[in-house]
């Protein structure tokens, strides 16, 4: 296998417009407790660009974005969000200004019913028919959502309520969407149809969004650049196109 | 001097009853208020029987402990099936009515209860001053030291950790969880009732005010301060929170009305900035001043690579796992599912939900040395199966046979020894016990876990402690993670945590077992060599069934695979017939 020196290998050139870019992570430090796990890493999304950030577990991939998220204080470095500086700033603040993320674990209000979970979801958003386009969306794209409207979420299938959690997130209309393995535990047509509609919202309402997937081959359906992660460091960033041209991915790895 | 020999048995005497609640709240993480009103009835029966009926103050004690069991126990019943929010209550309750029936029947004195007890008589030895206390009282602190030490340190102690952690999960095992729980609440009712009569014995008297609402929450407040599930720590606890009016008053020199009260403010402060500062207590679990001294490091080194790992290469069978599994059962890959024997078989399971349908008329087989894949829409029911098949859920009907035994009817504990074992979609480790203790608490037969075996065989107990430590540690090699042995389960990554399951299920060595998602979650090298342990586990001969949407796995593992929708089971066969079919692969499979 060809071995490159991945530092030497340039951004990709995101072929969008000039517009600034929505998110800048700039040579970010963090970890958890007093233990850092990620160093030095660097991320530039534009408006309407899907990122995948691929990597092992334990490669730091969930600690980067739980800290562009606030769930962590970074340890150093700067994170730029629609032109504002928000290093260090809550999740809470994060959130009003339009982030949002679904963590890789299960997470739903449990006693609650699933169209309380979504309506708490879209609690930020003022635009009330901006959130009604935004149920039926959910709606649309996971129909059981729809059937089961009034039945409590913690007594719905492991699946099922990672679809929750997703509509979620969506239901906040938010600029910036960070999904740590969407794929997880969901039915394969399911899947395709989560990042079919991830794919969408990128190219008809610019949403940006940073995906962590494990599944590379998924991944690279939707993605227009991809980095991969190894120990805490970005070692590649490449586009698509680049990344589709590998006869394998294993050696990243 | 006499004054602080007086604290010193305080002291003891205090720590003897914290040391009780510990084995009950820190151990087996049973919240339970109502531990100083079980040293109530032992203070009372003691003090009753010898001031009106003057037995000796041993002989009280005794029939105090005795009631407190039987009280515990029959408590313990209804209470041990509620939530924790609704133990407390019930037990608040419990020590309520307690008290107040000691209050309430005239021969224990009412309000005032029972005073000017006679000194207590030891053997012919009357214990008048502190100086003389202070050998019984050590003596009685040791001795529920050494009983709450020998059974939280054993392999009921890992038990009664697994119930604190994850009951669900330690009944999967086969433990019988509501058993363990009984029992070690009635034993610490008697163990409390037993340093309640000495606590009382050397006050002489017995009152309410004594074992009082207040008295619980100094008993809590030793426990937490010293550590939970940390014995010594619990007597640290005892001294730090008996001393502090003292030395309030004596060394701070505050004048005595007020001490009592800065005391109450002092209590608070500090069980707050411990909280905060220090959850785990002044001597956390596993911690350990002998071994510390010694100059042994406490077990926490190699997490720092739990983060960022690779497994090792994944140990063929043979290498070292060769006495685990029968080696004559081994079934060649070219035999497959139509010529292997059945070993599970369900015939007409149904489940109802209120209106939801669960599980309709399942008809299940699943077959020796193969692999059988469970593959639906999210929804479709395929944990329900699980949870029915392992009797977490009872079938409204149908039957269910392993080997032809019925199952209906058996509770998870007695399916799991029956030799029928799952792992969890959500994993479920004992996240602060180590990855080796995880893996021991699946081992089965262990004569140490039984109460009686662990009071009088100690040669028993040990000898075979070693022999599960053994296998334990060889299904962790099995599965990679040999070196993590010490790491609490609690700090390694998603993609080691189902390692892990795999090899705690792995070790109960069942028959059959059922493997909720064992690829979702792990990056793709990681995969296969999960898929490869799980060959080699159908290989020797075990009956494996998935439930996977990771087609890849589902492809590479299945010999035949289940389709399940709505709780109905609507097509089976090959994965390679299912796809080809064109209605599932729009429900499902999706375009490839």
């Amino acid at each position: 296998m060809e071995q490159r020196d991945t530092a030497a290998v340039p951004a990709a050139n995101y072929n969008g417009d000039n517009r600034a870019p929505l998110l800048v992570v700039d040579n970010l430090q963090a970890g958890y407790g007093r233990k850092q796990v990620v160093f030095d890493v660097d991320i530039s999304l534009e408006p309407g660009e899907v990122l995948g950030i691929l990597g092992h577990n334990g490669s730091g991939k969930s600690t980067t974005i739980r800290t562009i998220m606030g769930l962590g204080k970074p340890f150093g470095g700067r994170v730029r969000f629609d032109g504002r500086d928000v290093t260090g700033h809550s999740s809470r603040d994060n959130v009003r200004a339009g982030m949002a993320m679904i963590p890789s674990e299960r997470f739903v209000f449990q006693d609650m019913s699933v169209t309380d979970n979504l309506l708490l979801g879209g609690a930020n958003d003022p635009d009330q028919d901006r959130r009604a386009k935004r149920q039926e969306l959910v709606m649309q794209l996971f129909p059981i959502l729809s059937e089961r409207a009034g039945q409590l979420a913690g007594t719905m299938s492991g699946g099922q309520q990672r679809m929750v959690s997703l509509g979620m997130a969506l239901m906040a209309s938010p600029k910036l969407l960070m999904l740590d393995e969407p794929s997880l535990g969901l039915a394969p047509a399911v899947v395709q149809q989560i990042f079919a509609t991830v794919r969408h919202l990128a190219d008809l309402d610019g949403l940006s969004v940073l995906l962590l997937e494990q599944n590379v081959g998924q991944a690279l359906r939707i993605v227009d650049r991809c980095l991969v992660m190894r120990s805490g460091r970005v070692i590649l960033d490449e586009t698509r196109e680049q990344m589709l041209a590998r006869e394998s991915y294993w050696d990243l790895f | 001097m006499s004054l602080w020999v007086n604290y010193l048995d305080q002291i003891l005497l205090y720590a003897s009853l914290a040391l009780s609640l510990n084995l009950l709240l820190g151990y087996a993480g049973q919240v339970s208020v109502a531990h100083a009103a079980f040293g109530a009835i032992g203070g009372y029966a003691m003090a009753y029987t010898t001031l009106s009926h003057g037995w000796n103050f041993l002989l009280g004690t005794l029939l105090g402990m005795v009631l407190a069991f039987v009280i515990g126990t029959l408590v313990a019943l209804p209470a041990l099936k509620l939530t924790v929010e609704y133990l407390i209550l019930l037990t608040l309750a419990v020590s309520s009515v307690i008290i107040g029936l000691l209050v309430a029947i005239p021969q224990f004195g009412g309000t005032y209860g029972l005073i000017n007890l006679p000194s207590a008589n030891l053997f012919g030895w009357h214990l008048r001053s502190p100086y003389d206390w202070l050998l019984p009282a050590l003596l009685s602190m040791v001795i529920v030291y050494a009983i709450c030490h020998r059974v939280g340190e054993s392999p009921v102690g890992r038990v009664l950790k697994g119930i604190r952690e994850d009951p669900v999960a330690t009944e999967a095992l086969g433990k019988n969880v509501f058993a363990y729980k009984v029992t070690v609440f009635g034993m610490t009712s008697a163990l409390a009732a037993f340093s309640g009569a000495m606590l009382a014995a050397w006050l002489r008297l017995a009152t309410p005010g004594v074992f009082g609402f207040a008295f619980s929450l100094t008993v809590f407040a030793i426990v937490i301060f010293g550590g939970m599930a940390n014995l010594n720590g619990t007597i640290l606890g005892a001294a730090i929170v008996v001393l502090l009016e003292p030395v309030l008053r004596r060394v701070v020199r505050i004048e005595a009305a007020k001490a009592s009260l800065v005391q109450l403010i002092v209590y608070g402060v500090a069980l707050a900035i411990l909280m905060r500062v220090r959850p785990q207590g002044a001597l956390p679990e596993g911690f350990s001043l002998w071994r510390r001294i010694r100059g042994e490091r406490a077990p926490k080194a190699r997490v720092e690579m739990a983060a960022d790992w690779v497994p090792e290469t994944v140990q063929h069978v043979g290498e070292h796992v060769d006495d685990q599994l029968p080696v004559s059962e081994v079934v060649r890959r070219d035999h497959v599912w139509h010529d292997a024997p059945v070993v599970l078989e369900t015939r007409g399971v149904s489940k109802r939900f209120g209106g939801i349908v669960a599980a309709h008329e399942l008809d299940i087989e699943l077959r020796r040395g193969t692999i059988t894949a469970l593959v639906g829409p999210n929804g479709a029911g395929k944990t329900t199966v699980f949870n029915l098949l392992t009797g977490a859920i009872p079938p409204d009907s149908g039957t269910i046979k392993l080997n032809g035994d019925e199952l209906v009817g058996l509770d998870p504990d007695r399916v799991a020894r029956k030799g029928m074992v799952r792992s969890f979609q959500d994993v479920r480790l004992f996240n602060r016990l180590s990855c080796l203790q995880n893996v021991m608490m699946a081992v089965q037969g262990q004569p140490g876990e039984n109460f009686a075996t662990l009071a009088f065989r100690h040669g028993k107990v040990k000898g075979a402690e070693e022999e599960t430590r053994d296998k334990a540690m060889g299904w962790l090699r099995f599965v990679g993670m040999g070196e993590f042995a010490n790491v609490p389960a609690g700090a390694l990554s998603y993609g080691q945590t189902k390692l892990i399951s795999l090899a705690r299920v792995l070790a109960t060595e069942a028959d059959v077992l059922l493997l909720d998602e064992p690829a979702s979650g792990i990056d793709t090298k990681w995969v296969d060599t999960m898929l490869e342990l799980i060959e080699q586990v159908r290989d020797r001969g075990r009956t494996v069934c998935v439930v996977e949407h990771n087609l890849h796995v589902v492809g590479r593992l299945a010999d035949h695979t289940y389709f399940m929708e709505l709780g109905q089971i609507t097509a089976e066969g090959t994965i390679a017939e299912l796809t080809n079919d064109r209605r599932l692969a729009e429900v499902y499979f999706g375009t490839t």
